[in-house]
């Protein structure tokens, strides 16, 4: 043998032997990164949206990196890192339940989804359209909610059609429809790099938007002076990078913003000849008031009284609005559900809108005030798809005659077919199937059992008798699953391709990966499915989603999202697209309103920005004045309790507990209080006190933590076992029907 | 290099695939497979034993997930 | 004779290494490293701010601190797939830093904590 034969034969040898030595696991060649398929996409949690590739080998999903073309360049927080866990979960649903008796037994596709589409007919028969109804959520791909959405206003002809966004986003989009006419930020995460001050108010952005939170810190790092104002009544991880950070008593921020504003006008830091172009003022639902009326309004609101009335300090508002006004300094503000999710939610949007429109910081890459949105798709599946009671697709409205009539020709049906009365927000759908007018309820991809304030009334109700419920859902049991009547298991993420719209107008695409496990189906095929079962197949002809795509950019064509030149092609290439991009070579639109970025303003419109989404194209700025929670602290709920996030988990905690890394993270939610709370109450970090509000009671784990605030305690939202909801309060917003998580009274006791 | 050696590699349940990539650029040993758990079936070749003692030593010390180096055997071209 | 070749004559079968592998002389056996039972602990850092105080110190002023890119990303949980020492692998850092594990891959390194100390992060590059 030549020695070059010999070694190969030792080679082979050696091999063999250390393979034979493996026994019957022997498998060849171990994990080399390099034997992956790539697949990109998008994460499957916040409505920061990074993309992202999915790893899948052998079918299986066994990595993730981020995407660095994409605008999180590449990096991803540590919830997205664990994302491919998630998948081969233990409890994952893999085939249809149904009800019998006491128990979920396991049934045939056929005999669930006949069971759902009998008990549907037969209410809709009895009771008419409106006795069912459609509770969705900013987590299903736009294609599935558009498939909901038509399929009971146009088919079945209901608009109970309502989404969980109405938890999280509703006051943000009235904020901005009532400001500018048309909801969606202007600006976008670009405006991050250029930003000289940023007020962050109501946002844990740290925890709850890590690469948002991280562009942040990286323009605070290199830019010059960047100043950071934060207000929230807690010290969170936020607030490490906070210049300033304003803690007042819960529901007293919109005394400081209004505050600020006086600040602004008394130091003539206020854009004269911007507020004579651009703005309308008014109260109420009425844009008649002038500048005059808006400054004798904001006479009241000195830094003082509202120091007095929140317990900030009253140099600290004065500081904070000297920052944010600064002539020649650009300011962004971002907010989310300490503002939001408020009875006066969208008054506290309106009056964070005021701060840029009096001081033309907007529409000028880093100025803008910018809603950050929670989930990966409320913005491009709800919000824009139009899924809620009041809505219809692409800024249409249930009550305009106009509006309906164009939906009845786009989606070709009888004219007259769409009801003109808008249907059940989410609480008053709920509160439908408590009282007995709701019959019969399909959720998909969400668990309000767990999410809902004051759950335990709306668990009482989902289990009501009569009461029918079918769920779509990857996992099982959830606290809303192991409820139902009905449950389909529905493909997770990666097993089924759409769109995600994230939080700044940015669409994009989320391709199939890996088939779905055990007997899961999209559930664009489920809603088809049930169309076809209820007689309406015609209105959901489409065999893959990528149809659905082209029917929903016929749809928006003509109106202020228009994404027409968003073909299914030029999503598969590119790394998200940010709408208006009205034709085929259009590279999409960074900053809304702006001459020149914006294709809806005209090229020879007279200023640098046009607010396009009202008749009169001005800015409202609205008179709003500060008014305080539904349920203030008093003798006998003597603290104020606020609800939350931690960066481990994720909403109801259904993905992110099935990641081993995560499930003894932080997935315990725990009462944290201020060291003198605790010390009042006679407790420690580890004792257990009972947390009490008039709707319920739970036992927690004290934590002492420092930042905390004196007076309030916070529990997070990502446990089964120890609902936070069991506590808040359902009260809404007025005018967005949002509730009010984040401000509640309770007592807290040694346990 | 002169002396090929098969070797099993022990490591800490559930670490034979990290193990195995960590190893990968290392001059003079080859992949063979592994049970995606525990053993990792390698290639070695080295000048003469003592380098592979050595190589052997270096790996135990390096990878706490390491826990034994089992050659299974050892073949050596040129010599005999 | 060295060990190897001592061991060339006495070729192991696949029966006695698929029972129990011997502790021959050319292996040592380290203890596997598990984390110690603490299933009611909520946060690593809750007993690892006083335990492994410098190296959480480290950890809190890095990026991965700022970022919190958490204890659990490297070293996994304090269950079965513990990792004392993380690998770092393509699989983890590379999840967010793939260009610069790729070029790790070229260089004469064995891993990315060749040049950046754990923790802190910072490149040290003449250590």
């Amino acid at each position: 043998m030549s020695p070059m034969n010999r070694r190969d034969f030792l080679k082979a040898s050696a091999a063999a032997s250390a393979l034979i030595a493996l026994g019957s696991k022997a498998q060849a060649a171990p994990a080399d990164p390099k034997d992956l398929t790539w697949t990109k996409s998008v994460c499957r949690y916040c409505g920061t949206g990074c993309g992202l590739y999915v790893g899948t080998r052998d079918g299986k999903v066994v990595s993730v990196k981020g995407d660095t073309e994409n605008h999180n360049a590449g990096f991803l927080c540590l919830k997205g890192f664990l994302l491919p866990e998630i998948m081969s979960a233990p409890d994952r649903l893999l085939h249809p339940l149904v009800r019998k008796g006491d128990k979920l037994v396991q049934a045939s596709w056929e005999e669930a989804m006949a069971l759902a589409a009998t008990r549907f007919r037969e209410a809709i028969e009895k009771h008419g359209p409106d006795a069912v109804g459609f509770y969705g959520s900013g987590q299903g791909l736009t294609e599935e909610t558009y498939a909901a959405n038509k399929l009971f206003k146009a088919g079945i002809r209901t608009n109970n059609v309502d989404g969980n966004p109405r938890l999280c986003m509703a006051s943000a989009v009235a904020g901005y429809v009532s400001t500018y006419g048309k909801d969606e930020p202007m600006g976008c995460y670009e405006d991050i790099d250029h930003a000289d001050v940023f007020l962050l108010v109501g946002t844990n952005t740290s925890e709850a938007h890590p690469i948002l939170f991280r562009r942040i810190v990286k323009r605070k790092q290199s830019g010059k002076d960047v100043k950071i104002v934060v207000l929230d009544p807690r010290r969170t991880a936020t607030s490490r990078v906070a210049d300033l950070h304003l803690s007042f008593t819960p529901g007293t921020d919109l005394a400081i913003l209004n505050a600020m504003a006086s600040v602004l006008f008394a130091e003539g830091l206020v854009d004269e000849a911007f507020v004579a172009r651009h703005l309308a003022f008014g109260e109420g639902a009425d844009a008649d008031k002038t500048l005059a009326d808006y400054r004798a309004f904001l006479a009241e609101y000195t830094p003082e009284r509202a120091a007095a009335l929140s317990g900030a300090r009253a140099e600290d508002i004065v500081t904070a609005a000297r920052w944010f006004g600064a002539k020649g300094r650009t300011a962004m503000s971002m907010w989310t559900m300490g503002l939001n999710q408020r009875t006066k939610g969208v008054w506290a949007n309106n009056l964070v809108h005021n701060l840029h429109l009096v001081t033309g910081k907007i529409g000028v890459p880093g100025s803008t005030p910018f809603s950050v949105t929670g989930q990966p798709n409320a913005c491009g599946g709800v919000r824009d798809g139009g899924a809620l009671s009041h809505t219809l697709p692409y800024g249409r409205l249930v009550a305009n005659e106009k509006h309906r009539a164009e939906m009845e020709q786009l989606w070709n049906v009888p004219a007259g077919t769409l009801a003109p009365k808008p249907g059940l927000a989410t609480m008053d759908m709920f509160r439908a199937l408590e009282d007995g007018k709701l019959k019969a309820l399909w959720i998909m991809c969400t668990n309000p059992a767990q999410s809902l304030p004051n759950a335990d009334r709306y668990r009482k109700a989902l289990r009501r008798e009569g009461a029918f419920v079918a769920v779509t859902e990857a996992f099982h049991p959830t606290r809303t699953s192991e409820l139902a009547d009905v449950v389909l298991p529905a493909a997770l993420w990666a097993e089924k391709e759409g769109v995600y719209g994230c939080g700044e107008r940015r669409y994009q695409l989320l391709e199939c990966a890996v088939k779905p496990s055990g007997e899961a189906r999209p559930d664009l095929e489920i809603l088809c499915d049930l169309g076809r079962r209820l007689g309406h197949g015609a209105l959901l002809p489409w065999k893959t989603p990528a149809e659905v795509w082209d029917e929903l950019r016929a749809v928006a064509k003509g109106t202020a999202y228009d994404f027409t030149g968003m073909t299914r092609e030029r999503l598969r290439t590119a790394h998200g697209l940010l709408w208006p991009l009205p034709a085929e070579g259009h590279p999409g639109t960074s900053r809304r309103y702006v001459k020149g970025e914006d294709p809806l303003v005209p090229a020879d419109a007279p200023d640098r920005v046009l607010f396009y989404g009202r008749p009169d194209k001005k800015a409202v700025v609205w008179l709003r004045p500060h008014k305080g929670p539904e349920e203030p602290v008093d003798a006998e709920y003597p603290l104020w309790l606020t609800t939350g996030r931690v960066i481990e988990h994720w909403h109801t905690g259904t993905m992110t507990r099935n990641c081993k890394e995560l499930r003894h993270a932080n997935s315990e939610s725990v009462a944290e209080l201020h060291a003198e709370d605790a010390a009042a109450i006679g407790v420690r970090t580890g004792d257990p006190v009972r947390v009490t509000s008039r709707r319920g009671s739970v036992v927690f784990k004290a934590r002492v933590v420092d930042g905390a605030r004196k007076g309030l305690v916070f529990v997070h939202m990502h446990d089964p076992d120890r609902m936070c909801n069991v506590l808040t309060i359902d009260a809404v917003d007025p005018v967005s029907r949002q509730p009010e998580f984040k401000i509640c009274a309770v007592k807290v006791a040694k346990a | 290099m002169t002396t090929v050696a098969g070797v099993l590699l022990q490591t800490v349940p559930g670490a034979g695939p990290r193990v195995a990539a960590r190893l990968a650029g290392e001059p003079g040993v080859t992949l063979a497979g592994g049970d995606g758990d525990a053993r990792v079936a390698l290639v070695w070749e080295a000048e003469d034993g003592a380098a592979l003692d050595a190589l052997a030593e270096a790996l135990l010390a390096r990878d706490p997930e390491i826990l034994g180096v089992y050659p299974t055997f050892v073949g050596n071209d040129g010599e005999r | 004779m060295t060990r190897w070749s001592a061991v060339a004559l006495r070729i192991l079968a696949p029966l006695v290494l698929a029972a129990a592998p011997p502790a021959l002389a050319a292996s040592k056996a380290p203890p596997p490293r598990a984390h110690p039972d603490v299933a009611g602990e909520q946060e690593c850092a809750t007993c690892h701010r006083g335990q492994t105080p410098a190296a959480f110190a480290a950890w809190e002023a890095s990026p991965h601190g700022l970022a919190l890119v958490k204890c659990v990303v490297c070293h996994g949980s304090t269950g079965k797939d513990f990792r004392a020492k993380p690998a770092a692998a393509p699989a983890t850092c590379g999840a967010c830093h793939a260009a610069q594990v790729e070029s790790v891959a070229k260089r004469p390194v064995k891993d990315c904590f060749a040049c950046h100390a754990p923790h802190s992060l910072s490149a040290h590059p003449h250590r």
